[in-house]
């Protein structure tokens, strides 16, 4: 063989000899494997469930067109050029100015797009709004698709799934979702439109992109002309739909007909185009679903996060069994072999199990992406809809898994095969190895990367403070700097304090050495074998970290949020806006009381109107769109955070945080809408209480009760009234068409921040303001409190009414102690599972020990107690690492600004500290066995 | 150091026609078939054979650290096979003390912490376990290495540490498996000295080795082939023994 195959010939013999190795240990092997299987099938599951997220080509094409050819929909109904993505369809902006060669006219209309296609051009049109629908006692507002969905042109994007297609007016379709909720069944009378007529359900239709609520199916004669139906019809064009879509049954669309209709403003979908120009896997090729999965920065940081800590621990293993390899290491040695070559056996050893790791992994994550994608699917449908198209495997996922989890082992094993190459080949032949004396440098380079982290952060605390010297609109960049500093910190403090570990170790042995036997060898053997305790505790110590920046952070939120009660414990609200596109639709507020009295007999259900507020412009009101007088209560001048005088974040952080008028919770802007009209009865809703005697009297007197103090100032509110139909908005730059200073009271009430109401005034007090008056809401009290049964059964009322929902105010959820225990539980769950890894790798190591101890009477339990200090060593100083860099970053980036100080749950994290370890601790006394065959393992 | 005595007529060490059975059916090897032995106070006994003839499952089964298949072994006058895991551990703990020809001594605990170790198990104080540590290693001849590791002695050093290790305290029996095996005959002479000198001052000692020069430190000296014992002489003749002549 020549020369230039010598090292093929090497590399051969390598991986045979590691591979044989392999085959003599498999108590280790089959660790190491899980170990590197884990992210292998994280990986595996989160590819797959991403690729069946995103159709094939053929599922997309099917999707969109069906039989068809192509679709085409008025994206910008002035005709302003729009840039789509060629092959999805995908709106991605507009394009200006719109190119003068084309021969087609601007601004079309959805009457003559038909007219920009090539002469004789056959199109399907489907029109989309939606309507009113009754099913016996059930009436639900579902969207509607005016035309033949069910053409055989468009089999693929619809499906029937039972009954027949309609043939003619008087019958219609629904969805498999409309017809759940409308309890109808094919042959079933329904009522459509308003004012209502009969028609008959023939048959169930699926696919599409329905509706959340469900979707009629229909012609023209029962579904429109939409306006008479109370659809939504927002276009502002008479008799023109809320969408259309032409579907092309046999007119292929080319590229440069798509460019020319998206020159129009028309977006088109081209079966063609899309053929043609995208590949036929999910999304894009197989490296582009591995690429865009690895774009979501969430599924990124678990993975990375998760594969470094097994990468940490399955290096804890190769440690283990590099060790008792060494023997053969130092057989291969005494023959001949180079150091290089001991390194290249444990490296292929980790190759290979990697390989292991990744073979096992592959079909463990396909299976559970099959079993998320199953769940999902009955949960959530398929297709467009569901969110799921299929199962999609990828093979080239498939091989970039196997080829990680040979890169995790190979790494992970690249630092136990350098040290095991450094054998002493006499003396590991003797058996007299001795182990690698403690080195000055770990402890210097670990002390000197500890001191660089301090560094850093006090570098980061230092910008982050800075950052809350300038105005905020140019602090936000410095504090991002300032995070990014302090996360460098925290890795360096991480590897700095994985170097100086050992140091840690060797104190904590001599401190815990005179707490007894079990104390003291459990000790001596994490220190000693700081290479194969240092990993665990690293992996540890980052899972501590998270969690205790997760529990601050929860922590801090909840405390800048200050949680309240929206409304009275128990009493619920329903809105009777239905709000549906870009228009609203109130709903009859005796209907809506009605509907909550029949469920729940005892509920006092009061509804509340509202003067006409800026977002609250009615079509079904009395005021028509654009002609409504709108009435607001204004913040007095002094009361105004300076920011929103100048529109712009120009005060510092510090000013913000000081200064009373700015980031409160009970105010929403120097215009607030939201006037409620109504008398003692209302108010008394609206506060969950009976009214003071000084509420009640403002209320009779022509004054106001007002839910914010800043919006009172000299015991006077100030209210606007503004016509929009003059285009007179409120602005600081316009003056109001009338004004009224009302004597005004404060209530204690969270009546604002939490059911919008930002006063009351009387009925004949707004009667004087002139602004439209509306019924907007609905209150619902019961003595003691809305129970979540009385909630069902008046939800389950409303939905006969319209798409209403009614919301119960519970106690606050204390989402703060909520992540903190999330976060407790992972620390428990991840350093339970590593701490398992150490004590059982050392327990491996100490088979031999544990004889000897039996052999001079040890008690058996003897072994639990020194895997229970194992555990407990381990956790606990991973716990102060952790705690500690988690502490440091959370310092930096979540002080209160005003006080400067770190608020954290320091009670709850000081118990976990010392919980943890003594949980972890007891659960490893519990489930290590004692060693029973003794004899054995004392033989030479 | 003494060894606390008791009833100075029951033997410390007493096996009754012990048998060890490993496996079973066609597959089944009698690695002890029926073997009797007495071990008294201060009476040094070396068992000698060929390999795989018994003598280490002897051993093993005299340190109650390997059940018998039948047959009764009694230290003390308390038989083994009466006590359960935890009454055993403490005869071990109270009455026997073993030395290995691999030593087996715990690498993280220092030469002192490993003497002592017997001691600290049977919960005797920190300071008088670590006092009476230092007297047996000043015993075999290492007063001073008591902070050292046991990887920093040589093979003979190690197996001095072993022997203070199996003596410390007041154990009267010792059970020394090969404990010469790993060293040279220098060093191997000076183990089975100090052996010698325990039994002297009381202990009953159990010495396995397949050389008939060591065997000659003992009082008796017991031959074993295939389970059972053919033989014994004493001191004066093992290398008749050896050389078959008893036979």
């Amino acid at each position: 063989m020549s020369r230039a195959l010598f090292p093929l010939r090497r590399a051969a013999s390598t991986l045979r000899i590691a591979g044989k190795q392999l085959r003599r240990d498999r108590r280790k092997v089959r660790l190491i494997v899980a170990l590197v299987a884990l992210p292998s099938t994280v990986l595996m599951t989160v590819g797959t469930v991403y690729a069946s997220q995103n159709p094939t080509r053929a599922e997309l094409v099917a999707n969109e067109v069906g039989q068809s050819q192509a679709w085409i929909k008025v994206s910008e109904p002035d005709g302003t050029a729009v840039n789509q993505d060629p092959y999805t369809a995908q709106w991605q902006g507009t394009l200006e100015p719109v190119p003068d060669d084309s021969s087609y006219d601007d601004n079309p209309s959805y009457a003559d797009v038909p007219s920009l296609l090539p002469v004789g051009t056959l199109t399907l049109a489907l029109d989309e709004s939606t309507a009113i629908v009754g099913a016996g006692d059930l009436v639900a507002r579902l969207g509607s698709i005016v035309g033949e969905a069910w053409d055989p042109a468009l089999a693929g994007r619809f499906h029937v799934e039972s009954g027949i297609v309609p043939t003619g007016p008087g019958q219609v379709m629904l969805s498999p979702d409309a017809a759940n909720r409308l309890n109808a069944h094919v042959g079933d009378t329904l009522s459509v439109g308003r004012p209502a007529h009969d028609v008959k359900l023939v048959g169930v239709l699926g696919g599409g992109n329905a509706y959340w609520s469900g979707t009629v199916y229909g012609f023209a004669d029962d579904l429109g002309p939409v306006d008479d139906l109370g659809a939504v019809d927002d276009t502002g064009a008479v008799g023109e739909p809320f969408s259309r879509t032409w579907y092309l049954p046999n007119t292929p669309v080319t590229r440069a007909q798509q460019d020319d209709l998206n020159a129009h403003g028309l977006l088109v979908f081209s079966r063609e185009v899309t053929e043609e120009g995208r590949p036929s896997g999910p999304v894009g090729s197989g490296m582009s679903v591995i690429t865009n999965a690895f774009g979501n920065s969430g599924i990124t940081g678990t993975v990375g996060i998760g594969a470094f800590e097994m990468l940490l621990l399955a290096g804890a293993g190769f440690m283990v069994t590099m060790r008792s390899n060494q023997r053969n290491l130092a057989l291969l040695g005494a023959t001949g072999a180079p150091r290089g070559t001991l390194v290249s056996v444990g490296v292929a050893t980790g190759a290979w199990l990697g390989l292991l790791g990744g073979v096992v992994g592959v079909p463990l994550g396909l299976a559970a992406a099959w079993g998320w994608i199953w769940l999902q699917t009955r949960s959530g449908g398929s297709g467009g809809d569901g969110g799921i198209w299929g199962y999609h495997v990828v093979p080239e996922y498939i091989v970039g898994t196997v080829v990680f989890a040979v890169v995790v082992g190979a790494l992970a094993s690249l630092i136990p095969a350098l040290v095991a190459a450094r054998v002493d080949i006499v003396a590991s032949l003797r058996g007299s190895q001795r182990p690698a004396r403690p080195r000055a440098w770990p402890t210097i380079v670990g002390a000197a990367l500890a001191a660089a982290s301090a560094a850093l952060f006090v570098w980061a605390a230092r910008m982050y403070e800075h950052s809350w010297e300038i105005s905020r609109e140019n602090s936000y960049d410095e504090g991002q700097r300032a995070t990014l500093i302090a996360v460098i910190a925290l890795i360096v403090g991480l590897v700095g304090a994985s170097f100086a570990a050992p140091l840690a170790l060797r104190a904590l042995a001599r401190a815990l050495s005179p707490l007894g036997v079990a104390a003291r060898i459990a000790a001596r053997d994490a220190s000693r074998h700081a290479f194969r305790t240092v990993p665990v505790v690293a992996a540890i110590a980052i899972t501590v970290a998270l969690a205790t920046l997760g529990a601050v952070s929860a922590d801090h939120e909840s405390r800048l949020n200050t949680e309240e009660l929206s409304a009275p414990y128990g009493d619920g609200q329903v809105r009777l806006d239905s709000s549906d596109g870009e228009k609203t639709v109130y709903i009859d507020a005796a209907q809506v009381q009605d509907a909550i009295t029949s469920a729940v007999p005892d509920a006092q259900a009061v509804a509340v109107s509202t003067l006409q507020g800026e977002n609250g412009v009615s079509p079904d009101g009395d005021g028509a769109a654009g002609a409504a007088m709108v009435a607001t209560l204004d913040m007095p001048k002094a009361n105004i955070c300076p920011e929103w005088l100048s529109n712009r974040s120009v005060m510092t952080e510090k000013e913000y945080a000081a200064d009373d008028r700015c980031g409160r919770s009970d105010t929403v802007g120097v215009y607030a809408s939201g006037i409620a009209v109504g008398g003692v009865e209302q108010l008394a809703a609206i506060v969950g209480r009976e009214p003071t005697a000084a509420e009640a009297t403002a209320l009779s007197d022509g004054g106001a009760v007002v839910f914010g103090d800043l919006y009172v100032e000299d015991g006077t509110a100030t209210f606007d009234v503004w016509d929009y139909g003059k285009g007179n908005f409120p602005d600081a730059a316009n003056a109001p068409d009338k004004t009224f200073t009302l004597d005004a009271v404060v209530s204690d009430s969270t009546a604002l921040s939490g059911r919008g109401f930002s006063a009351i005034v009387s009925p004949e007090v707004a009667a004087q303001m002139g602004a439209t008056v509306e019924p907007s809401q609905v209150l619902v009290h019961v003595d003691g409190g809305l129970s979540q049964e009385q909630q069902d059964a008046i939800q389950g009322s409303l939905f006969r009414v319209a798409d209403l929902w009614i919301s119960v105010s519970r106690a606050p959820d204390n989402y703060a102690l909520y992540i903190a225990l999330l976060s407790l539980g992972a620390v428990l769950i991840i350093g339970g599972a590593c701490t398992a890894i150490a004590v059982g790798l050392a327990r491996q190591e100490a088979a031999r020990d544990d004889a000897t101890l039996a052999s001079l009477g040890a008690s058996p339990a003897l072994a639990k107690s020194v895997a229970a200090w194992q555990a407990g060593i381990v956790v606990g100083l991973a716990g102060v690492i952790g705690v500690a860099l988690g502490s440091a970053v959370a310092s930096v980036t979540m002080r209160d600004v005003a006080t400067g100080r770190l608020e954290a749950p320091w009670l709850l994290m000081a118990l976990a500290l010392v919980a943890v370890p003594t949980l972890v601790a007891g659960v490893s006394w519990l489930f290590t066995r004692a060693p029973k065959v003794i004899h054995y393992r004392l033989a030479a | 150091m003494t060894v606390q005595m008791t009833d100075p007529n029951v033997p410390v060490l007493s096996l009754r026609d012990v048998v060890k059975t490993y496996g079973e059916g066609d597959s089944a090897v009698h690695a002890l078939a029926g073997v009797s032995l007495d071990v008294n106070a201060g009476e040094m006994v070396a068992v000698m054979g060929t390999s795989g003839s018994g003598k280490s499952t002897l051993l093993t089964i005299a340190g109650g650290l390997l059940a018998a298949t039948s047959g009764t072994v009694s230290v003390g006058g308390v038989e083994l096979g009466r006590l359960r895991v935890k009454g055993l551990a403490r005869i071990r703990r109270e009455r026997i003390g073993f030395v290995f020809q691999d030593f087996n001594l715990l690498p993280s605990l220092t030469v002192l912490e490993n003497v002592a170790l017997p001691l600290d198990l049977a919960g005797q104080s920190a300071a008088g376990s670590r006092s009476d540590a230092r007297r047996a290693l000043a015993v075999v001849g290492l007063r001073g290495r008591g902070a050292s590791y046991p990887d920093d002695l040589s093979g003979g050093q190690r197996q001095r540490v072993a022997i203070a290790r199996a003596i410390v305290g007041r154990r009267r029996l010792v059970l020394a498996d090969e404990p010469t095996g790993a060293l040279d005959s220098v060093t191997g002479d000076t183990v089975l000295q100090v052996l010698r000198e325990r039994a002297d001052e009381g202990a009953a000692v159990v010495l396995v080795t397949h050389d008939a020069r060591h065997a000659a430190w003992a009082d008796r000296i017991v031959y074993i082939a295939d389970g059972r014992i053919i033989d014994e002489a004493s001191s004066a003749r093992p290398e008749q023994l050896l050389s078959g002549g008893a036979r």
